[in-house]
């Protein structure tokens, strides 16, 4: 029973990252029909620069609002530079080599600025565990599911009632019929991108003070995280949460009933036959093929 | 950051040896099946170069600049000294970026491009079983300071010939870490916690026999792979079977990573590792490394003997940003393995009064020298390959986190007898 | 000199250079190459024979692959554990190489069928990292991460393989043997039916299917011929490294293979020699940047992707042929132009009167919708059976059911006397179904003379062995095809542009290529969606002209047409579909009499159809 708590919590908290690593992608992927490969990076950017700018002297919140606001700053830059310029035609994949063309940069640079250590990121959360009998978690990993919570409904308060989400389900729905309609699909996106960059960000520095800050915590967590968001179906928010939640518990139940080492072969095993049965993802709506 | 690294590494190219041949007639014909008529490998004289194949970039490219900064410091000493057989001896460093075939590449290049004397080895062991092979067809003489698995030096049929080490053996290892946690466990219960790496994997069969040979019956086996975040569901499994002392073996990420899951279900297991751990570990943990013992061959943290002082002094003296304090020595037994191969492959060449291979390789065997390490009285024996191993376990010391700090044990207060 | 003559003469130049290249040392007296560089130029071409394959996907077959270096590794896995465990000789292990990651490949395209772009990806990305894992984690078969190590050298006919200065290379000359042959393959199947299809089927999948493309099979094809190169490539590592251990094989590989791919330049012949290469020396050159070098690597794939987004080759390609653009004048022909060759243009036509089509009791709902309601229809043949009716009145959807796209929810539908119900498009188009579309799909990016090459497809007889090797038959009924694909755009009057891409063409004249394409499936039964929309009135008339010279060559037509004019200038029979239900059905005169079709046109029919009803 305690072994069930543990992996409840823990699987909570780490489904909870790849749910707002999900949501990063279904933003971008809802307003450009493509995303930024190496998303991971941003994640990743978000915990880094956290720890960078506390070296600098900042405090802790300040230090994180700044590397959120940077880590944004470079997911919108990425969209304009690397992304828009190839995702002109329909099917088009250079968007993914440019996006993974950039991420490898962006890695490499931290690791040679950085150092390949990783750095503990300090946070007063993250010290001493609560306990529930023989299973614990931090206070810090708690923050993860209330902050998907936030970002979830925020995300669905902003694309319902603000006149910039209207905008950006306008995009979504039908591009050039925004455009039409007078709104700049292209800043749209730009913005989209912006935002999910934030998702990332936040999670990488939430995560950050559990697993410390390095320049490789990213690339797995990215992967997982577009996977998440693909057996969702990736046009539904509330899917991929619901998607990202349930992996990362089911990673544990994997790790605790099965095997440790071969939690991600069977967890993406599991992926692929789910994708599979579902082509259009778990929560996605089917689209009749016209012809 | 220090870009020193830029004039090591550049290629440098071998002499060219104008060897005036007419094409042969069998270019032509011979397109399925051709045997080649090139100089023999044997019996050339070689550059005054040392190469050198690890990880620059990558998960551990901080071990291979630890590598280099002990290396080149060395070097710096010894060519001030006017350098081997009146010779400055250089250093090339390549990338293998983790990967074997990329290792094996970089052998050929400085075995026969560069064509130097001798190939010194990185962090990864399966990048040193890759060599193997080709070492021995070139003749090319390779002494690893970290790579410890027991297969780097011990092969297959006892055919090692050119490849050395002064580092650790995961087979001595692992019977020395069974010996100390037997002394420490109270309850007897003993797990082994690996990462799924070549390392960690490797280690798995050497503990197995290392338990059984002490009598101990390993009361849990578990893993984890690189990058892993949380181990709560093997340490769960460790406490429920009753472990009291946890033999470790991985690397800073991963072990910070497992204290936390520990720190969560609140067990608290005494744990000795191989020497994975280092001050980046401390660092990320926090408090939660205190007492945690670590096996090792040199710590620079304790009282430092004179040549081994001076030897912190230069290194500090060349890389200043790197090297302040000795804490910053964050791969404090392979910096001295390094010191200390490099001085024996020194001592190796002035025996061998030439840069030629062969004649290196077999002047290895009559190395006796005194380093930071040990007293290496051989350095290695011929005709046993377990002994070319030049660190023996007489010399492995156990040491502790204490205060943040990897120190001796005897300087905490975790030794024995108390 | 010709495009084709510049390629084989740089072919034959990159042969010869390679095969020189050992002994250079002997021709300029100098110790060069070592074993280093020899070494870097086997790794190099075992490394273009996996691009080469994953060329096939993603240039031809347009799926992105990044899971390659997993069919890589699986390869070298089979290879070693083969001769490692079992005592296979160099020859048996190279096989099941092969054999075995192309058998992985056929199941990995199955996913096709279902899923396709993004998605496909990231189940090849799911694929590698599963295949890592187990490599890695499988210690008792593959050794773990420490790998298997030690493999026996290999030999052939008691040789044994080396690939070094000092001792014997001739491990090189197999394997450059090897990357040859996977050169040629590649090239032969590009130039045949199979790359046709490819091509087609990624350009647009449904206009490929009613052209009798099999679609799932040329993938499937596809990805065990990309998965056997990367085999293949994988038993050659294994046995020049004679250690494999699953680090050469992660998803880091797989996107450098990609790269290479588009690096060199995607769907070019060239392109993955070119890729492979110039990565594989920006490899080894930006080791000088230390630290730096994997951000030297990402800034020089921006680099190229920005300057050359088609590649090396193809973006040379599209310089050499704008610098030689001549401004030639290219006549557009008259159509139809019932030349010779033309009489049977309909494959054995039914015997006059006989019931072509019939549909009985056909109901095809989507959700709650029903769009063809317990529809019954006679089409007799070598008559032009026109389809009409307001817009949403379940013509195309109709159309879509006769051809095979939608599966009808109830009823049945028999072609030239069979029954069809769930036969796929493609075996429609086999049995002699051939159709337009609404909005034209053409292969955009192939040759007009390639569209109406893919509609011949389905009269080819040999088969993938034959067509590699270019034996007699394939050599026959390749010329046969493009004879008759000629005279099909002489037809249409597009002689001139046959070399011409289709997306380039003016809107009319895509209308007679789809038209031609439709045509060289020699059908008996012609389905046209709309074939007069966007067309000049002038247009029209020839159409018209075409397709009564058509019905009167034996081929039956079915109309879907706005058109009111065209209809009853043309049309034999009418049938009036409204609300997915047959209102009126006989001749011109009849329907037009008809007070239901006065009353759903006029009543119920959007303003634009009322003016065309009224015209």
């Amino acid at each position: 029973m305690e072994a069930v708590t543990q992996y409840l919590l823990t699987g909570l908290s780490v489904g909870s990252v790849y749910a707002m690593v999900g949501l990063g992608f279904y933003v971008m992927w809802t307003a450009a029909k493509a995303v930024n490969f190496n998303f991971g990076d941003i994640f990743m950017l978000g915990a880094v620069l956290t720890v960078v700018a506390i070296d600098q002297g900042i405090p802790l919140l300040p230090a994180a609002v700044l590397a959120v606001a940077a880590a944004a700053i470079a997911a919108a830059a990425i969209e304009r530079g690397f992304v828009r310029p190839f995702n002109r035609e329909a099917n088009a994949i250079g968007w993914m080599l440019t996006t993974i063309a950039v991420g490898t940069m962006i890695e490499s640079a931290t690791t040679a600025l950085f150092g390949s250590n990783p750095r503990g990121l300090p946070s007063p959360l993250a010290e001493t565990p609560i306990r529930l009998g023989g299973a614990g978690i931090y206070p810090q990993e708690l923050l993860l599911p209330v902050a998907l919570i936030i970002v979830a409904v925020g995300l669905e308060l902003f694309y319902r009632r603000t006149m910039l989400g209207r905008a950006m389900r306008a995009v979504a729905w039908n591009r050039t019929a925004a455009g039409l309609v007078g709104i700049d699909a292209d800043r749209i996106t730009l913005i989209a991108f912006g935002i999910a960059g934030v998702l990332g960000a936040l999670a990488g520095l939430l995560i950050g003070p559990v697993v410390q800050a390095s320049s490789t915590m990213g690339a797995v967590i990215g992967l997982k995280g577009f996977m998440v968001a693909i057996i969702a179906g990736i046009a539904n928010a509330r899917g991929v949460v619901i998607a990202g939640v349930l992996y990362g518990v089911a990673e544990k139940f994997i790790e605790g009933y099965l095997s440790t080492a071969a939690r991600d072969a069977i967890g993406f095993t599991l992926m692929v036959l789910l994708l599979l049965l579902f082509p259009q993802g778990l929560f996605g709506r089917k689209e009749i093929k016209k012809v | 950051m220090t870009h020193h690294a830029t004039a090591g590494i550049a290629p440098q190219l071998a002499s060219p040896r104008p060897r005036r041949k007419l094409l042969r007639s069998a270019l032509l014909g011979g397109f399925a099946l051709a045997a080649a008529s090139a100089s023999p490998a044997t019996a050339q004289r070689a550059e005054p170069c040392i190469g050198i194949s690890m990880e620059v970039t990558g998960p551990l490219a901080n071990q291979g600049l630890m590598l280099r900064i002990a290396l080149e410091t060395a070097l710096d000493k010894i060519n001030a000294a006017g350098g081997v057989l009146g010779r400055p001896l250089r250093l090339v460093i390549y990338d293998d970026v983790g990967e074997p075939a990329r290792a094996v590449d970089n052998a050929r290049r400085i075995g026969e491009r560069d064509n130097c004397v001798v190939m010194f080895g990185g962090a990864r062991t399966p990048n040193a079983i890759a060599l193997r092979e080709p070492l021995a067809e070139m003749g090319l003489p390779w002494v690893g300071s970290i790579s410890a698995g027991t297969g780097v030096i011990e092969h297959p049929g006892g055919r090692n010939e050119w490849m050395f080490r002064v580092s650790m053996k995961d087979r001595w290892v692992t019977e020395y870490l069974i010996q100390q946690a037997k002394a420490r466990s109270q309850s007897g219960k003993i797990a082994f916690v690996y990462e799924g790496t070549a390392w960690g994997q490797g280690a798995l069969p050497d503990i197995e026999a290392a338990a059984r040979r002490n009598n101990v019956t390993l009361a849990g086996r578990e893993t984890f792979n690189i990058g892993d975040q949380d181990m709560s569901a093997q340490m769960i499994r460790l406490r429920d079977a009753g472990v009291d002392t946890v033999v470790l073996w991985a690397v800073d990420r991963e072990s910070a990573n497992m204290l936390r899951s520990m720190d969560r279900i609140g067990w608290k297991p005494r744990i000795i590792s191989a020497w994975g751990l280092t001050t980046a570990f401390a660092r990320a943990v926090g408090p939660l490394a205190e007492g945690i013992m670590v096996a090792g061959t040199f710590n620079w943290n304790g009282p430092l003997s004179p040549a081994a002082q001076a030897a912190f002094d230069a290194m500090k003296a060349k890389f200043p940003d790197r090297i302040r304090t000795t804490a910053d020595m964050e791969q404090p037994s392979a910096m001295a393995n390094a010191w200390d191969a490099i001085h024996i492959t020194v001592e190796a060449l002035k025996i061998a009064g030439a840069y030629d291979r062969t004649r290196l390789r077999d002047a290895m065997f009559r190395v006796n020298y005194t380093g930071l390490v040990a007293d290496y009285r051989p350095a290695f024996i011929r005709g046993n390959q377990e002994r070319m191993d030049a660190v023996l376990p007489e010399a492995y010391k156990l040491q502790a986190f204490h205060n943040g700090m990897l120190m001796p044990i005897e300087a905490t207060p975790f030794g024995m007898r108390n | 000199m010709s495009g084709k003559a510049l390629g084989w003469l740089a072919l034959a130049l990159f042969a010869i250079v390679l095969a020189v290249f050992p002994w250079t040392g002997d021709l300029i007296g100098e110790r060069w190459p070592t074993s280093y560089e020899l070494r870097l130029v086997i790794r190099a071409m075992i490394i273009a024979i996996v691009v080469i394959g994953l060329n096939l996907l993603v240039g031809f077959a347009g799926l992105v692959s990044l899971g390659q270096a997993a069919l890589y590794g699986l390869g070298a896995h089979v290879a070693a554990l083969l001769s490692l465990r079992a005592g296979f000789s160099f020859v048996e292990s190279m096989a099941f190489a092969v054999l075995i990651p192309a058998m992985m490949g056929a199941v990995l395209a199955f996913p096709t069928v279902r899923v396709r772009d993004v998605y496909l990806t990231v189940i090849t990305i799911a694929f590698g990292l599963v295949f890592v894992n187990i490599l890695r984690d499988w210690v008792s078969v593959t050794g773990g991460a420490s790998g298997l190590a030690n493999l026996p050298r290999p030999t052939i006919l008691g040789e044994r393989l080396m690939a070094t200065r000092a001792a014997s290379f001739n491990y090189y000359y197999i394997v450059l043997l090897c990357l040859l042959v996977a050169l040629w393959v590649q090239y032969a199947m590009a130039n045949s039916r199979y790359g046709r299809a490819l091509r087609a089927a990624s350009q647009s999948e449904n206009a490929a299917r009613a052209l009798g493309v099999n679609v799932v099979a040329v993938r499937t094809l596809a990805f065990a011929v990309s998965a056997g190169f990367a085999g293949l490539a994988g038993g050659l590592f294994a046995n020049l490294a004679l250690f494999v251990n699953y680090e050469t094989f992660t998803f880091t590989a797989s996107i450098e293979l990609l790269l290479m791919v588009i690096l060199g330049g995607a769907g070019t012949m060239a392109g993955p020699i070119l890729g492979t290469g110039t990565l594989f020396a920006a490899q080894q050159f930006l080791q000088g940047l230390g630290e730096w070098q994997t951000f030297g690597y990402g800034l020089l794939l921006a680099l190229v992707l920005f300057l050359m987004p088609r590649g090396i080759v193809g973006s040379l390609a599209a310089l050499r042929a704008r610098v030689l653009a001549k401004p030639e004048a290219r006549q557009t022909g008259a159509w139809p132009n019932w030349g010779p060759g033309l009489e049977t243009i309909t494959a054995a036509p039914d015997e006059r009167g006989q019931v072509t089509m019939q549909a009985q009791g056909l109901t095809l709902r989507f959700g709650g919708l029903t769009a063809v309601n317990n529809v019954a229809m006679e089409v007799r043949s070598g008559t032009v059976h026109a389809l009409i009716g307001p817009n949403g009145a379940g013509k195309s959807s109709l159309l879509n059911v006769i051809s095979g796209f939608y599966r009808a929810s109830e009823g049945e539908v028999r072609v030239f006397g069979q029954a069809v119900a769930n036969a796929a498009p493609y075996t429609l188009a086999r049995l002699g179904v051939a159709r337009s579309f609404q909005n034209t799909e053409l292969f955009g990016q192939m040759t007009v003379l390639d569209n109406v090459l893919v509609g011949a497809q389905p009269h080819f007889r040999s088969g993938f062995i034959e067509t590699i090797l270019r034996l007699p038959r394939f050599r026959r009924e390749e010329r046969a095809a493009r004879e008759e694909a000629l005279r099909l755009l002489g037809f249409v009057g597009l002689s001139d542009f046959a070399a011409e891409e289709a997306r380039n063409l003016p809107f009319g004249h895509q209308r007679r290529l789809e038209i031609a394409r439709a045509l060289a499936l020699r059908p008996k039964l012609l389905l046209l969606d709309e074939p007069a929309a966007g067309l000049t009135h002038g247009e029209i008339e020839d159409l018209v002209n075409l397709i009564r010279g058509l019905a009167d060559r034996g081929m039956t037509v079915i109309l879907v047409e706005h058109h009111v004019d065209m209809i009853m200038a043309v049309s034999d029979r009418v049938t009036v579909l409204d609300y997915g239900e047959v209102i009126a059905d006989g001749t011109v005169a009849e329907v037009q009499a008809n007070p239901r079709v006065i009353e759903a046109y006029f009543g119920a029919g959007s303003e634009a159809e009322q003016t065309e009803a009224a015209a």
